[in-house]
């Protein structure tokens, strides 16, 4: 960053973000301009989106970089069985089963001490 | 709520997508939100810094790679290249809810901004949701959810930065596995083998590949796995709802 102005010191790396940003969204509204839905195209889109977004969930539970790793996989194990669980039992009732999951693990945090 | 078709009363369909957020779609996002306002002040980052790349960037992977690198003085250019890599996933998420939101033929400007609204719960919930609606009200339902979400997640990171230390840390954690968890229970929901395939695929490769590499195990992890439940599961046939 050197030869900038220093007030533009903090903006030069949101501004370098913000076009990779641009350019990945630019890129995937080009593209959709030439997909058509219900077609393999599109369902190979949405298969690789699924296979990414799912995975980056699953990694936030089980390889998480947050404080959630202060708590045992095994309680983040049981408060997402408890989830889907909650969820299928009540006719997939989103709130149901996101807020079982949720409350599990508040007891299991609880009843253990953390924090 | 439940999955499946979205409220019926569509006659001011922005505000009938504004009012379906509000809830654990919201909740979710302001506490991801959140979590990231706390870490990027224990970063050292200034806030209006953190709070701009949010507006703009709107992207937790990216958003994370950006503040790991700009906090530690990386160059524009290795910020660019990182925050490329770690914003992929957009790229089919883009190219797969705007054909659905669309009512009409051709790239327009409002598509940049559904695009740049977009997030994994805004996506999953066109994915699941926009094909039980009628065309016409699609877009200004879904501009609707996702303002509702990206106002959320900018509220959430200003209290987040401004107030962590007042939240009882038991509950702070617990809140972390929300957004997680919700989006999972919504990705089951969509009727397609070629879908769960991928979804199972991804859930083992992402991860694993990611211990490996982040950048490249998310791509190829994405790739290898959204390919496989494709091929296995049927999606490769025309109108293959499979």
């Amino acid at each position: 960053m050197s030869g900038a102005p220093a007030w533009m010191a903090p903006w030069l790396p949101v501004a370098a973000a913000f076009a990779a940003a641009l350019l990945t969204r630019g890129a995937g509204i080009v593209l959709s301009g030439r997909v058509e839905p219900e077609t393999p195209v599109f369902n190979w889109f949405a298969c690789v989106g699924q296979a990414l977004v799912g995975g980056l969930m699953v990694r936030a539970i089980f390889l998480p970089t947050s404080a959630l790793a202060e708590t045992p996989t095994l309680d983040r194990a049981i408060a997402i069985a408890v989830g889907f669980a909650v969820f299928f039992l009540s006719k997939q009732r989103l709130l149901f089963g996101t807020f079982a999951g949720v409350g599990t693990l508040a007891l299991l945090v609880a009843f253990r001490g953390i924090g | 709520m439940s999955i499946g078709p979205p409220p019926g009363d569509l006659k001011n369909p922005f505000r009938a997508g504004a009012i379906h957020a509000v809830g654990a779609p919201a909740i979710g996002l302001f506490v991801a939100l959140m979590g990231y306002g706390a870490l990027t002040r224990g970063m050292g980052q200034e806030f209006i810094v953190m709070w701009w790349a949010v507006f703009t960037v709107w992207s937790m992977p990216a958003l994370m790679t950006f503040s790991e690198l700009a906090v530690s003085g990386a160059g524009m250019w290795a910020i660019f290249v990182a925050v490329l890599f770690s914003n992929l996933r957009n790229i089919p998420m883009v190219v797969t809810a705007l054909p659905l939101v669309r009512a009409e033929p051709g790239i327009k400007w409002r598509d940049f901004v559904i695009a740049q609204l977009l997030s994994p719960t805004v996506w999953v919930h066109v994915l699941v949701q926009a094909p039980e609606m009628p065309k016409p009200p699609r877009r200004r339902f879904f501009t609707g959810f996702a303002v509702v979400i990206f106002a959320a997640a900018l509220f959430g990171a200003w209290v987040g930065y401004a107030g962590i230390e007042a939240i009882p840390k038991s509950i702070g954690i617990s809140i972390l596995i929300l957004t997680p968890l919700y989006l999972l229970l919504i990705m089951v929901s969509v009727r397609q083998l070629s879908g769960y395939l991928a979804l199972g695929f991804g859930a083992v490769a992402v991860p694993w590949l990611m211990q490996w590499s982040v950048d490249w195990g998310l791509a190829l992890g994405g790739i290898g796995a959204g390919t496989l439940g494709f091929l296995l599961g049927g999606g490769y046939k025309p109108r293959g709802r499979t």
